[in-house]
């Protein structure tokens, strides 16, 4: 009691309320107030040098540790490259077969282009319990919130909040990320969402799949483009195992994303995406096939 | 009473500048950290531990302000969904401070106890936090991954915050005369 008699203590909480209050709820809505974005600005260029320094030791570690296991994979991955390099001479036919068949029905194709911003990774913070990476790219560069970002092998999550010259990405698996995507080869949809016990490795969730049959592990899935955030066709991730979901009749398949979360440094941004009919393949500019 | 609360300017301002140098620099390392894979899962509450240090070795006061402040550009730098950092930085810097003269000698072995408590605070702040974000946690999983890596992580890695913030404040030239001062005008 005698605490509250203190003008101090009284003021200085009132202020440290206040300021929990302001910043969670600017948070929640994903408004950066001047406050942040200056901070935001501010700290930009030590986050990035302490990333680096906190980048270096993490592969100087993992140099010492996982030489090993890096070998094994080294040898698999050889093996992998010989499968697929007869898969794509395989694909290049089928693609000659395929464009022979749509001239011959008269179907149309379609593509999806894409307006890309690279951003490098400063920040990624982490609670124990959300991960959300701060980029070095911002309003300035024309990101706004609810932006798709991505990496050279497929969907990292979207923006939930910018500053002037950052902004933070909700990366797919957390559990506050979400999207609708389908199984490539079958077509089966689902949702993609985050979940807390497969974050810790790297993983996340495809719920509302209605049937078991269709697709199997290894299979790889795809955003729909359902939702507006993500376009069409990006790669998420491919499927482990699937089981039967206790609380409905539905089925949820655990993913292996396509990004490989532990050491993403760069990634781009989609500012905005066109789906057209193709005709012939072009890249113009910024614009690129994904 | 007032006159003896009251520094000079420029040893304010010189305060100002040291913890807030301090103060910043651990903010940066906290939220980089999460990239070496060791850490990705719970993270030493160095800021909070380093409000307490400054609220033990200078004043409750110096310790309040600086917690509130660090725990609002942390919050801010972060991307929590509830910001809880503010009070706990306040309350971290505040009652160590407190603890400090009183309860507890103002000196370098001392401060284990309060380390001790920060840490723990730190853990309750986690779990609240967790909670908000999501409320389908399965506690046992929480406390194995999260929050028992946390608590020792904050121990160990505090050390060396501990030890900065005793430098800190011997170089923001807090005199005995101060925490006289300090120690008089509580309550």
């Amino acid at each position: 009691m005698r605490l509250l008699k203190n003008k101090f203590f009284i003021i200085a909480l009132a202020v440290a309320i206040a300021l929990a209050a302001c910043t969670t709820v600017l948070s929640v809505m994903g408004v950066a107030s001047p406050w942040r974005s200056i901070l935001g600005a501010v700290a930009l260029p030590f986050r990035w040098c302490a990333a680096k320094v906190a980048q270096g030791i993490s592969g100087f570690s993992a140099y010492l540790t996982e030489f090993d296991r890096l070998r094994e994979e080294n040898a698999e991955l050889r093996r992998e490259v010989a499968e697929l390099r007869q898969k794509l001479a395989d694909a290049g036919r089928m693609a000659e077969e395929n464009a022979a068949f749509r001239e011959y029905l008269g179907l149309a194709s379609l593509e999806v282009k894409l307006q890309l911003v690279d951003a490098v990774v400063i920040g990624r913070e982490s609670g124990g319990y959300i991960t959300i990476y701060t980029l070095n790219r911002g309003s300035l560069h024309g990101i706004e919130k609810g932006m798709a970002v991505i990496s050279a092998y497929g969907v990292v999550g979207y923006v939930r909040e910018t500053g002037i010259s950052w902004c933070k990405v909700v990366p797919i698996t957390e559990t506050i990320s979400s999207l609708g995507a389908y199984v490539e080869k079958s077509g089966i949809s689902g949702l993609v969402v985050g979940d807390f016990e497969l974050r810790d490795t790297g993983r996340c969730k495809m719920t509302y799949i209605e049937s078991s049959e269709g697709f199997s592990s290894g299979d790889l899935v795809v955003t729909s483009g359902t939702g507006g955030i993500y376009p069409p066709g990006l790669p998420v991730g491919v499927i482990e195992e699937v089981v039967p979901d206790p609380l409905s009749r539905t089925y949820t398949a655990t993913i292996l994303p396509a990004t490989d979360f532990d050491s993403l440094t760069r990634v781009m941004i989609i500012t905005s995406y066109s789906l057209s009919e193709a005709t012939e393949t072009e890249q113009t500019g910024e614009e690129s096939q994904p | 009473m007032r006159e003896k609360i009251l520094t000079p300017a420029s040893a304010l301002f010189r305060r100002i500048i040291i913890y807030g140098i301090l103060l910043f620099f651990l903010i940066v390392i906290q939220t980089s950290l999460p990239f070496i894979p060791m850490f990705r899962r719970a993270v030493p509450g160095l800021v909070l531990v380093a409000a307490a240090a400054i609220g033990f070795f200078d004043s409750e006061y110096a310790g309040a302000i600086a917690g509130m402040l660090a725990g609002a550009a942390l919050d801010s730098l972060g991307g929590v969904s509830l910001s809880l950092m503010p009070l706990a930085g306040f309350a971290a810097g505040y009652f160590c401070g407190i603890a400090a003269g009183k309860k507890l000698p103002r000196e370098l072995p001392a401060f284990s106890v309060c380390l001790a408590a920060v840490s723990g605070a730190n853990l309750f702040v986690t779990l609240v936090c967790a909670y908000a974000a999501n409320s389908e946690l399965r506690p046992v999983r929480l406390i194995i991954h999260t929050l028992i890596p946390e608590f020792f992580y904050t121990l160990l890695f505090g050390i060396p915050v501990v030890l900065l913030g005793f430098l800190c404040t011997k170089l923001a030239g807090k005199t005995k005369r101060d925490r006289q001062a300090s120690a008089d005008t509580r309550f």
